[in-house]
C-alpha cells in the first residue's frame, strides 16, 4: 500500500502539473485576433488585474447572473480553498504561521465546502434547466468532491487516523523516500480520491480555473481604437491585400 | 379601457391647492397600458424541440461558390468539418478555452433572449455552445475519446448538423449571455465558429450567402450602385450599406434616398417598428436632410453619414 499510493501521487503529480502547463501553453500560443471584452470593460492594464480579481476572488459575473448558483458555489470554492491551505500543514515543517493560525477556519471550511457541494448537486436535480445541460461527469465530478470531502470530515470528528504518521508520508514523499502510512480505510478512499481528481483536472471542465484568466472577453483591455489589435494570422491577411 | 364618451379621472385631485391647468382634456389622451410589472421574471418551462422547425434554407450552389464556398455538402464533410473545428481552435483562443472551460453551472440558462422566447432548451447558451462542445469533446480531448456517452460527447454526424443549422442560426451573436457567464464564455465566438465550419463544407444558409456574394458584387462595381437598386427596402445590402457607413468624414450621400440601406423592412410596413422611422425622419428633419422618403427629393449631401446611418 505505502509503495502504490507513493506511486500513484508520483504519476498523479507529474499528470496535474504537466497537464495544466501543457493547457496553458496552449491557450497562450493561440492568438485572439479580435477585441472582445464584454462591456462595460476596463480600458486599463490595471483596471483589467482588478476586473480578474474580482471575478476570481467574488464570482462577480456569477453574483450578477444567479445568486443561488452564486452563493453555493462561492461556498463551496472559498471553503475548499481553505481546505487546501489547511493541507499546507502536512507538506512543511516548521509550519507558517498564516497556516498555521487558519486551521481552525480550514476545520468549519471543510462543512461549508460540503453543503455548497451538496446544494450545488441538489441543483442538478432539481432545476429543470440544469438538470438538461447535466452529463454523467457533471454529476461524477461532484460526487468525487463531496466524497472527498466527507471522508475528510470523517477522519477529523469521527474515525482518527495518525496524521503525525501521514505527515511522514508526505514529508518523505518530497525528498523520494517512502515511510509507511497508516493502514485507515477512510485515508485510502480519501487519498484515492484526490489522485483521481489530480489526475481527471486537465482533461475535465476544472480546467475552467486556468481558463478564466484567458478568456478573451475578461481579459482584454477596452482600447481598440488607441491601438491596433491584430493576430500574426490576421495580419497576413492584410498585407495580402 | 375607459368608455369614450366618459370623462376620465387622471388622479383622484388631492389637495386643493394643486396648480394643474394641463389637465383639463384628460379624455384625449392616447390610452397606452403597459404590461404588468413583475418582481421576479418567470423563467419558462422547457419545451424540448419547440423550434425544431425552424429549420432555415440553404444556400443554392452558386451562392456558396461566389463566395468561395463549395457549392453543396461536401463528401466526407464530416472529416471536413472535424478538421476545420481544428484549425480554427488554433486560430481563436477564445473558442479554444471556451470549450474547455465551461463548468455547465447553468447561470446562462435564462439569459438568451432565444430561450426566453422559446422555450426551447437548445436554445440555452450552454446548450447551443455544448452542439459543438459535444463534437470537440469527441475529437479534441482524452476523456471524449475513451468514453464519449460519460462526458456528453457525440460524433459529427447528421442530425447533429441539422442542430448546428438551426440552432446556430437561431442566435444572434448578441453577447448577452458572456455577461453572464463567470468565464465571460461568449456563444457568439461559438455560433461564428460554427457558421465557418458550415460554410467550409458547403451548408452555407440562403440569405447570408446570397446577401454576402451580392455585397461583394456590389463592392466591385463603380457607383452610382446598379439601377433599380433601392426597390427593396427589406434586402440587406452589406456592400453599399458598409461604404455608406464608412464614409466618417467623408461627403457622402444620405443613403436612403437611393437604397434605403440601412432598414428592416419592418420599419417601412411593421407597427410599432414605424415609429422608429418616424424618429430617423425627425433626425433628418430637424438636420435640414431630405427625409426616409426615398424618391421624391433631390439628391440630399450630407458631410457626416456615420451618425445617421449607424443608426440601425
Ligand atoms: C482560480 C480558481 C477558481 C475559480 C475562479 C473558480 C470558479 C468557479 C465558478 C465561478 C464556478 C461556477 C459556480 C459553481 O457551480 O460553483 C465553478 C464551478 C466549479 N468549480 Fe471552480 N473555480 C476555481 C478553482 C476550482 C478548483 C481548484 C476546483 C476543484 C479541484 C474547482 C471545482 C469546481 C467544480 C467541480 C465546479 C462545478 C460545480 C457544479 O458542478 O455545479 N474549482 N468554479
Ligand atoms: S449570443 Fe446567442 S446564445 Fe448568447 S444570448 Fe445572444 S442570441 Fe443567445
Ligand atoms: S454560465 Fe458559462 S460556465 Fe455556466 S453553463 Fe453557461 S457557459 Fe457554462
Amino acid at each position: 500500500m505505502n509503495l502504490l499510493f507513493a506511486i500513484l501521487f508520483y504519476a498523479a503529480t507529474v499528470i496535474l502539473v504537466g497537464g495544466i502547463a501543457y493547457r496553458i501553453y496552449e491557450y497562450l500560443g493561440t492568438p485572439a485576433p479580435l477585441k472582445i471584452p464584454t462591456t462595460p470593460a476596463p480600458t486599463t492594464t490595471g483596471g483589467v488585474a482588478f476586473r480578474m480579481f474580482r471575478e476570481v476572488v467574488f464570482f462577480e459575473s456569477l453574483f450578477k447572473s444567479n445568486l443561488w448558483i452564486w452563493a453555493l458555489g462561492w461556498l463551496f470554492h472559498v471553503g475548499l480553498a481553505l481546505v487546501l491551505l489547511r493541507h499546507l500543514r502536512y507538506f512543511t515543517e516548521p509550519v507558517n504561521s498564516i497556516i498555521a493560525f487558519i486551521q481552525p477556519f480550514g476545520m468549519y471550511a471543510g462543512f461549508a465546502m460540503a453543503a455548497g457541494l451538496a446544494g450545488l448537486w441538489a441543483r442538478r436535480f432539481l432545476v429543470e434547466r440544469i438538470r438538461y445541460i447535466s452529463t454523467p461527469s457533471d454529476h461524477l465530478m461532484l460526487a468525487l468532491l463531496l466524497g472527498i470531502a466527507v471522508t475528510g470530515l470523517l477522519m477529523k470528528f469521527v474515525m482518527h487516523t495518525d496524521i503525525v504518521a501521514v505527515k511522514t508520508f508526505f514529508l518523505g514523499l518530497m525528498v523520494f523516500e517512502i515511510n509507511p502510512l497508516p493502514a485507515h480505510p477512510g485515508l485510502y478512499l480519501h487519498l484515492g480520491m484526490v489522485v483521481l481528481l489530480m489526475i481527471v483536472f486537465p482533461v475535465s471542465k476544472l480546467l475552467h480555473a486556468p481558463g478564466v484568466f484567458f478568456s478573451p472577453t475578461r481579459n482584454q483591455v477596452d482600447n481598440p481604437r488607441e491601438s491596433r489589435h491584430i493576430a500574426p494570422w490576421a495580419a497576413q491577411l492584410d498585407s495580402k491585400n | 379601457m375607459a368608455d369614450e364618451t366618459t370623462p376620465v379621472a387622471v388622479a383622484p385631485a388631492p389637495t386643493p391647492a394643486a396648480p394643474k391647468p394641463a389637465a383639463a382634456k384628460p379624455a384625449e389622451k392616447a390610452k397606452v397600458v403597459a404590461p404588468p410589472y413583475r418582481d421576479y421574471p418567470t423563467i419558462p418551462a422547457l419545451k424540448i424541440d419547440s423550434m425544431v422547425e425552424s429549420n432555415p434554407y440553404v444556400a443554392a450552389a452558386a451562392h456558396n461558390e461566389a463566395l468561395g464556398f463549395p457549392g453543396t455538402l461536401v463528401d466526407g464533410w464530416e472529416q471536413k468539418a472535424v478538421a476545420k473545428m481544428g484549425e480554427l481552435l488554433g486560430k481563436y483562443r477564445s473558442l479554444r478555452v471556451y470549450m474547455d472551460a465551461c463548468v455547465h453551472c447553468g447561470a446562462c440558462t435564462d439569459k438568451c433572449h432565444y430561450f426566453i422566447g422559446t422555450g426551447d432548451p437548445k436554445n440555452m447558451p450552454v446548450a447551443r455552445q455544448d452542439l459543438m462542445r459535444s463534437v470537440y469533446r469527441r475529437y479534441y480531448t482524452l476523456p471524449g475519446k475513451l468514453f464519449p456517452k460519460l462526458v456528453g460527447a457525440s460524433d459529427m454526424t447528421q442530425d447533429v448538423l441539422d442542430d448546428w443549422f438551426r440552432y446556430y442560426n437561431q442566435c444572434s451573436e448578441c453577447r448577452r449571455c458572456s455577461v453572464f457567464c463567470p468565464y465571460g464564455i461568449d456563444t457568439a465566438e461559438v455560433t461564428m465558429a460554427a457558421k465557418e465550419i458550415m460554410d467550409s463544407v458547403g451548408h452555407g444558409h440562403k440569405y447570408v450567402e446570397r446577401d454576402h456574394g451580392q455585397g461583394a458584387q456590389d463592392r466591385q462595381q463603380p457607383r452610382p450602385a446598379r439601377p433599380g437598386a433601392g426597390k427593396h427596402a427589406g434586402r440587406p445590402r452589406r456592400g453599399r450599406a458598409r461604404r455608406h457607413r464608412c464614409g466618417g468624414q467623408v461627403p457622402a450621400r444620405c443613403p436612403w434616398r437611393r437604397s434605403a440601406a440601412g432598414h428592416p423592412s419592418a420599419d417601412f410596413f411593421a407597427e410599432p417598428h414605424v415609429d422608429s422611422l418616424i424618429g430617423y425622419g425627425k433626425v433628418f428633419h430637424a438636420a435640414g436632410i431630405s427625409g426616409p422618403c426615398p424618391r421624391r427629393h433631390p439628391k440630399p449631401e450630407i458631410s457626416a453619414c456615420s451618425s445617421a446611418t449607424t443608426s440601425r
